[in-house]
């Protein structure tokens, strides 16, 4: 039961993290606060339903990539011909992206139905370790969750592209004197973001059920783990959505949901009246008003 | 003043017509009049903490606490209407206070954040602890203001409160205290640099707001007869958020003008069905990107650019300076 | 007037103030110089309580003032201004004075939003203030241009005009002339002797060694942190920690 209970604030820690990572970064290099990042989270699901289910029988994992390079690709088109005229502006980014929301979600009730839909697990069973069983898919989301947010890591640490955006992260105008080309990192950094949330998507969509609003949770929970990791920290983000992750799943359990979101929205609350900068923050790219 | 003369008679035409449309309109539009009068409290008081560069997310929050608190005590308690606003304002106001003395401190961000998470645990509140609020289903029942029925008398209560709202609102802005509100949102460590009291000045403006968005909340809780969670959801914050944005904060009646003419709009397409949604996201993103920092912003790009429309430059002096 | 006692700031392991004493006293041009990075900015944030010193005390009029808020210290007379040119940018000149005009001006909010005649009255008292010292300032030509509209000597001035609104009686001046050309920088340099003439003392960070040298009554010198001399112009002109303190870095001494 406890095992259970402890692998699935695994799975949720790990969709969020996936989630989070993806604002944080949107926020730090481009300064806009991405409202619409549930609903990419809603199209990656959106999309392995109809890439895994009656319309055709896709391979899960084709699918996922599928699923991530499109909405990977839309942030990225999404950046050029929108958001880039919203980089450091708060307030406008906000209110932009919350029309975004509105359309992407709206726009989905005719396509997909009011009916929640599933999609059949494509590793099911369970294995026994310790004693109990535990699912075999619920591990592996874990597991793939964690590879590519190490990946990620690797990646910034490392390749050239991953510091140009930490160059843009911590100082943007250096990184523009030192030639970095900003809104070419900004639309591939938006990209990256909404590609991670759509393997968030596509990773949850044959555990849970897939309906259009079910970014709205998504989201809620990212903002949450933020607030309490910090806004411009990765590994805060990371390490929060693991903390988050277990304090739902076991409130929840106990209690019942929504007194644990109220919970876990009341910590964030504290911690950041606490301490501002959350676990670990940094401050992002805002614009002076 | 040429300028000040074409305001007193906007605001005189205006005036006249707001007192004599009951008598042309049925209840639907009274009824969306009364929603609009609302919606210029809301976001009149929203402003003030705004222009200090704090974005909240909770002043729908504090609408629903004040629309609540004075349901609960009319009903609960029995006590009459006057006790019942009165408290339905102190109640957020002090809630306003009490976090906000240390939520401002905070960089805007985390602020915005912070608020958030206050409605985020009122709204799950609302919700789930259905002993006290009701639920879902809300509280119905509400006793009326002095046993008035209908729309027409509602209508006259809520202009007057909403005149004497913006009034005082207006007033505050015009003061040394609305400047330094600006002037907070201009350059805060400016501002304490000579001796404003930032954290003070923006706890008040918070409070301030919330303590109108309580009086907006009791109105509505005794007019409707019922209140329930979703009549303050998320979208009415999202909402409040664009007529800010778009009216251009900067001036007093850009966010109270916008929400007046957007509410109107709005309600008069009857935004309801998903289609329509989708329609008011693709106005919301077009207009904000063509006026990424509000009307007062287009105004001034037009300047730039020496674009002469007569039209525009009338409407526009009610936005500059004056 | 104003003291600062051994004061030490430490960011992290980054020692940026070391033991750092010097005296301002009542009506005299005190001007602090060093090579970039000396620590000249943070000093300025611990004297107007932006950063709380990690050791060491600031004094005011004999009254200790480490650590309390700025405004606070702004009310109690000691007024600064900023490097990177702060200003309320979306207001006019004018009005900017007028804002700066905050301490003289005791407002009462409740009492403000009713107009009543007392306010009224002080209000047009604060807006010939701003005039007057818009006057003094040398900008009352512009007094209703935008701030972010003004080219940028005429924003420096407005900068000090707005301190001055506060009633300073000591004005801390975080290099006024930077990015001057000859004839601005002559005009603040004027500016600042009048100001002293007003019987305001004046603390003033400055890179140019021109500006410094002419019109400084007393003199420190920091470097990494630590003050390495104070004295009269003359004495630190020849001064050779001083001299091999700028030496010792490419530092432009103009």
């Amino acid at each position: 039961m406890i095992e259970q209970l402890a692998l699935n604030s695994f799975v949720l820690g790990a969709i969020v993290a996936l989630m989070s990572i993806g604002l944080v970064l949107t926020f730090s290099v481009l300064g806009v606060i991405n409202y619409a990042h549930g609903e990419m989270y809603m199209f990656g699901a959106v999309i392995i339903f109809f890439l895994c289910s009656r319309y055709a029988a896709m391979d899960y994992a084709l699918a996922c990539v599928i699923a991530v390079l499109a909405v990977g690709l839309l942030g990225w088109i999404l950046d050029k011909v929108l958001i880039v005229r919203f980089h450091g502006n708060l307030m406008a980014g906000v209110i932009a992206t919350i029309g975004l929301l509105m359309i992407f979600q709206n726009m989905m009730w005719p396509i997909f139905g009011p009916i929640p839909k599933s999609v059949p697990s494509p590793l099911p069973g369970v294995i026994q370790i310790l004693g109990t069983s535990l699912s075999i898919e619920r591990i592996i989301v874990v597991g793939i969750a964690v590879f590519v947010i190490l990946g990620m890591a690797w990646f910034i640490k490392n390749t050239r592209m991953g510091k140009a955006i930490r160059a843009v992260q911590q100082d943007i105008e250096a990184a523009r004197v030192q030639g970095v080309n900003i809104e070419h990192i900004c639309a591939v950094t938006f990209g990256i973001s909404t590609g991670l949330a759509a393997l968030a998507g596509a990773l949850i969509a044959p555990i849970y059920i897939i309906e259009p609003a079910m970014g709205f949770l998504a989201l809620e929970f990212a903002f949450i783990v933020i607030i309490f990791g910090g806004m411009g920290s990765i590994m805060g983000a990371f390490i929060a959505s693991f903390i988050i992750g277990l304090q739902y799943t076991f409130t929840a359990a106990f209690w019942g949901v929504e007194w644990a979101m109220a919970m876990s929205f009341g910590i964030a609350m504290i911690v950041l009246l606490v301490r501002p900068r959350g676990l670990m923050g940094a401050s992002g790219r805002v614009e002076e008003a | 003043m040429t300028k000040r003369l074409n305001l007193i008679i906007l605001v005189g035409i205006a005036g006249v017509f707001l007192l004599v449309v009951p008598l042309f309109v049925g209840s639907y539009w009274l009824h969306i009049l009364i929603l609009m009068f609302l919606n210029m409290a809301l976001v009149a008081g929203y402003r003030l903490l705004y222009e200090t560069g704090l974005a909240s997310f909770a002043h729908c929050t504090f609408y629903a606490i004040g629309g609540y608190t004075s349901a609960l005590l009319a009903i609960k308690l029995g006590l009459p209407f006057g006790i019942c606003f009165l408290a339905a304002g102190i109640v957020p106001a002090l809630g306003a206070v009490f976090i906000g003395r240390l939520a401002v401190r905070l960089e805007d961000i985390y602020f915005f954040l912070v608020s958030f998470a206050l409605f985020a645990v009122v709204d799950v509140v609302l919700k789930h602890w259905v002993s006290f609020t009701g639920g879902f289903d809300g509280i119905s029942g509400i006793p009326p203001i002095m046993g008035l029925q209908g729309e027409i008398p509602y209508y006259y209560i809520i202009m007057t409160f909403i005149a004497v709202t913006m009034f005082i609102l207006y007033r505050l802005d015009r003061s040394r205290f609305g400047a330094e509100l600006l002037a907070i949102g201009a350059a805060d460590n400016l501002a304490e640099a000579v001796g404003i009291n930032v954290v003070r000045h923006r706890t008040l403006a918070f409070a301030i707001g919330a303590l109108f968005a309580g009086f907006a909340g009791s109105l509505y809780a005794h007019y409707a007869g019922y209140i329930n969670p979703t009549g303050f959801s998320f979208w009415l914050t999202v909402y409040i958020l664009i007529w800010c944005a778009v009216g251009g904060y900067r001036k007093f009646w850009g966010p109270v003008a916008a929400a007046a003419v957007l509410t109107l709009v709005c309600e008069s397409l009857r935004v309801t069905g998903t289609m329509q949604a989708v329609l008011y996201g693709v106005v919301i993103v077009i207009v904000i990107t063509v006026m990424p920092h509000g009307i007062a912003g287009l105004v001034d790009t037009l300047r730039e650019r020496r674009v002469k429309a007569p039209i525009l430059g009338w409407l526009g002096s009610f936005f500059k300076g004056d | 007037m104003l003291e600062v006692s051994k004061v030490t700031k430490r960011f992290g392991g980054l020692e940026a103030l070391k033991d750092v004493d010097l005296k301002v006293n009542p009506g005299e041009i005190f001007g602090l110089i060093g090579p970039n990075g000396a620590g000249k900015t943070t000093l300025f944030d611990v004297i107007s309580g932006v950063t709380r010193p990690t050791s060491g005390k600031v004094f005011f009029q004999g009254e200790s003032i480490t650590g309390i808020k700025p405004h606070r210290i702004a009310e109690k007379g000691l007024v600064r201004t900023f490097q990177a040119t702060r200003l309320f940018m979306s207001l006019s000149v004018l009005e900017n004075v007028q804002i700066g005009c905050h301490i003289p001006a005791k407002a009462n909010i409740v009492a403000d939003v009713f107009r009543v005649p007392s306010i009224k009255r002080r209000e047009s008292e604060m807006q010939q203030r701003a005039i007057d010292i818009v006057k003094l300032a040398g900008i009352e030509t512009i007094g209703g241009q935008i701030a972010k509209d003004l080219p940028h000597g005429n924003q420096r001035a407005l900068g000090v005009a707005i301190a001055l609104a506060a009633e300073p009686k000591v004005l801390c001046l975080d290099e006024p002339v930077t990015g001057m050309n000859i004839e601005e920088t002559q005009f603040m340099m004027d500016l600042i002797r009048r100001i002293r003439g007003e019987g305001i003392a004046i603390l003033l960070v400055e890179h140019s060694m021109r500006v410094v040298m002419s019109i400084c009554d007393r003199i420190a010198v920091l470097n990494f942190g630590r003050k390495i001399a104070e004295d009269t112009p003359d004495k630190i002109q020849v001064n050779n920690d001083v001299v091999e303190a700028y030496l010792g870095r490419s530092e432009d001494v103009t």
